[in-house]
């Protein structure tokens, strides 16, 4: 299946060398936002990147992106 | 996507149907001013318009309109049929009637059709264009002049190349999602970390600091904002004045060249404006038809004069014969008396009463007494001589009475002045001829001169416009002005550069010790895990927007830099026998671009010929559509009104077959290819020169016999011509 824009930003980010450095996270080719969600194995960095393009892709609004990430995050830290 | 047909029907000077079939390489479609080259491509931006409904009766062919009856109608229409995973069409059309005073339309449609074979599934136009050929994409596509070839001439043409082009878009809401994202946590911390007492001191402190700072960056900022406003300002001042210093040059070389042609126009007109009456009487004109009427005058007077003489012959001969006749009886007489008589007068009278008076012959010595027969011979000898006086006279009396032929002389002087006008008289008014004929032919080679003085004057005043068009609403005063305002500008121009690289300086300094005390403002121990998590999340959000920014920028490098390759191998090609130097596309600070030459020595070629830059910018478009090929596996056509204005005769043939065999559809409307014809005072097409090229050519012109007064006499006529 042909990667959306989203995915396409998706793989962009979570190749930057510091967010690698940091999440230690191995983007694959063919990686889509909802490989990064849905995967069992869980990277909250690459997760909470994947929740703020989805949440952008799905139009919801800013503080409910943001809402869901910070609670995400708080979660998860 | 291939464009396969093109029909234009009723559309302003395209009377009746008209098909363009094209190739799927270039179609040149070649044409002179006023023969419906722009007409062309307004059909097709006509035909592309999905936002109004336009049925303008404008849009219909004059020619066409003044044809209709009253209650009569006809249809304007413009269709194209394409292939775009299989044949499609586009047809644009509406109705128009003529009324009692005046022209009603009706009957908009915009249709689409799937064509398979003879069966086409009808869809919505608007529809079927933006599926297959955005509005995006035409705007990369089709391009009016050499003008509009710089796809960089706004401040959101990058953003827009490289959200349309890249592959990847809308970085920017991302970028500034994340950002509030991250200034949000960051508030959150600061917050938290304020309502803890023990720290609240320093906090408060930093805070004020970063308050501090924040208000220099913001000044800062603003004063970088006004410099870089300042500096755009001189540098496009410096640009413009740069580029409109060689407009100026061209411009001078062109109004100098429009004053010469007029010049030359008027000394022709001047040649040609001959007094034809006063030429008739003064210069004998009106004798042009006389040589034949004087050769049949002298004919006539010789004939006559023949007849006059032969008639004259034969008057004198019988009067000859008369006399001889009297001639020949005194003969006669003569010899009886066997022998020659004397002379009639000798002796003469006096001397013969000499010799009667003194009675002795003189002539023979011997007395002749009275009486005596010697004195009696004188005495009739005398008598004799007495009578024959009376005689001759008698006769001279008589010869002078005798009736001449030809009592007057009119033969005579007919022929005196026939005699008279032949010679030099008959070879002055031959020469009269000659003279017109020679007045004539000077007159048509000056008329035909002035009809291509007229054109080139028509083709100068036309480069005029089109050098007025490039120079950005300068008028021609302006560009009449020297440039004498150049140094000034510069030298504030350098100022301000100086300026903001030391505003900017100064702003980095400004961020560090912002980012020091931020540092310092985190470095605060939590007073719990709850800030000390709220803490990592805004490090986290910090560091996710820096990766969306840089993802941005990454973007946008690959993009340009994908841009320059492609659009260098253009660029070596279109200029394979000149040079060609090396684009670059060069960011600039409202993150737009702009597209400059460089020079391998690494100069930046400040002010390309027009040539140069139309070279440069097609290579960049042709560029973008490689780059489109590739992301959209298809590939688009590109089609161009007027690129090559600035060409020669000579690169235009080379440009062309290059761009033939570019693997790409492109048409090209131009009036290159042409040449001028002195016999029929118009520019036909160079056949020479078209059998040169490779590509399939249309020639676009006038129906002959128009009025250039009236409209509905114009027709575009379109033939193929190769």
């Amino acid at each position: 299946m042909a990667l959306t824009n989203s995915d396409k930003i998706l793989q962009s980010v979570l190749s930057n060398p510091k967010i690698m450095e940091l999440s230690h996270y191995q983007v694959k080719d063919d990686e889509t936002i909802e490989n990064v969600l849905y995967s069992e194995e869980e990277n909250v960095i690459a997760r909470t990147i994947a929740k703020i393009v989805k949440g952008k892709d799905d139009g919801k609004k800013e503080k409910e992106i943001y809402d869901e990430i910070n609670n995400y995050l708080f979660k998860k830290i | 996507m291939i464009l396969k047909e093109i029909r234009i029907k009723n559309f302003r000077s395209y009377y009746g149907e008209n098909v363009f079939k094209l190739s799927e390489g270039l179609t040149l479609i070649i044409g002179d001013n006023g023969d419906g080259k722009t007409t062309f491509f307004e059909a097709l931006e006509w035909l592309f318009d999905t936002v109004s409904n336009n049925k303008d009766i404008k849009n219909a062919s004059e020619k066409r309109k003044s044809e209709l009856e009253l209650g009569e109608n006809d249809e304007v229409s413009v269709s194209l049929l394409f292939d775009h995973d299989g044949e499609k069409e586009l047809i644009k059309k509406f109705a128009f009637q003529r009324e009692e005073t005046y022209f009603s339309t009706r009957d908009y449609v915009f249709h689409g059709y799937f064509v398979d074979g003879a069966e086409r599934q009808l869809r919505d136009g608007r529809w079927l264009l933006e599926n297959f050929f955005s509005a995006t994409l035409r705007k990369y596509c089709l391009f009016k002049g050499e003008s509009e070839l710089n796809v960089f001439d706004n401040d959101t043409a990058l953003n827009t190349l490289v959200d349309t082009f890249s592959g990847v878009r809308d970085y920017d809401d991302y970028v500034n999602l994340t950002s509030r994202f991250a200034e949000k946590a960051s508030n959150v911390v600061i917050k938290e970390k304020r309502n803890d007492k023990k720290n609240e001191q320093a906090v408060r402190e930093y805070e004020s600091q970063l308050s501090g700072i924040g208000r220099q960056i913001q000044d800062t900022k603003n004063e970088i904002n006004r410099k870089q406003e300042a500096v755009d300002d001189y540098t496009k001042k410096l640009r413009l004045l740069e580029d409109n210093q060689d407009l100026s040059e061209n411009y001078k070389r062109i109004a100098d060249r429009i004053k010469d042609k007029q010049i030359q126009c008027n000394k022709l007109k001047a040649q040609i404006d001959i007094d034809y009456n006063a030429k008739l009487l003064d210069d004998s004109w009106i004798l042009r038809a006389f040589p034949s009427i004087l050769d049949e005058f002298r004919m006539k007077v010789q004939k006559l004069s023949k007849e006059k003489r032969r008639q004259q012959r034969e008057d004198d001969q019988r009067i000859a014969r008369q006399q001889g006749r009297a001639d020949v009886l005194k003969e006669i007489q003569t010899s009886v008396n066997d022998f020659i008589p004397l002379p009639w007068n000798l002796p003469d009278d006096a001397h013969m009463q000499e010799m009667i008076d003194e009675e002795v012959c003189k002539v023979c010595g011997t007395p002749a007494p009275k009486g005596s027969e010697a004195y009696n011979f004188m005495v009739k000898k005398l008598n004799e001589y007495l009578a024959h006086i009376k005689q001759e006279a008698e006769k001279k009396k008589q010869e002078a009475e005798i009736k001449p032929l030809f009592k007057n002389s009119f033969i005579d002087e007919l022929l005196n002045r026939s005699v008279q006008l032949s010679g030099d008289s008959q070879q002055k008014i031959a020469q009269i001829a000659t003279s017109i004929n020679d007045e004539i032919e000077f007159v048509q080679a000056r008329t035909l001169e002035l009809e291509r003085e007229k054109k080139n004057l028509q083709e100068a005043e036309d480069e005029k416009v089109r050098l007025l068009v490039q120079t950005n609403g300068l008028s021609e005063t302006d560009l009449q002005k020297v440039f004498s305002d150049y140094k000034g500008i510069s030298e504030s121009n350098n100022r301000a550069a100086v300026s903001l690289v030391e505003l900017k300086h100064s702003l980095e300094g400004l961020l560090e010790q912002k980012e020091q005390v931020n540092q310092k403002l985190l470095e605060i121990e939590p007073a719990n895990n709850t800030v000390k998590t709220y803490q990592q999340i805004q490090s986290l959000l910090e560091r996710i927007y820096k990766a969306f920014v840089d993802a941005k920028n990454d973007n946008i490098n690959k993009f340009i830099h994908l841009l320059e390759e492609k659009a260098n191998g253009y660029l070596m090609c279109l200029n394979s026998k000149d040079f060609h130097g090396e684009v670059k596309i060069i960011r600039t600070m409202k993150d737009n671009a702009r597209i400059a030459l460089f020079s391998s020595n690494g100069t930046e070629v400040y002010n390309p010929s027009g040539s140069q830059k139309t070279t440069m910018y097609m290579s960049v478009l042709f560029a973008i559509s490689d780059i489109t090929t590739l992301r959209r596996n298809d590939d688009y056509p590109l089609i161009f009104d007027a690129p090559t204005s600035s060409f020669g005769e000579l690169k235009s043939t080379d440009f062309y077959n290059i761009i033939n065999r570019i693997d790409k559809q492109c048409i090209i409307i131009a009036k290159d290819l042409l040449t001028f014809d002195y016999k029929t005072a118009e520019y036909i097409i160079d056949q020479n020169k078209v059998n040169e090229l490779n590509c399939s050519v249309y020639r676009i012109s006038k129906a002959k016999g128009f009025n250039p007064k009236d409209l509905s006499t114009i027709q575009t006529l379109t033939t193929k011509i190769k």
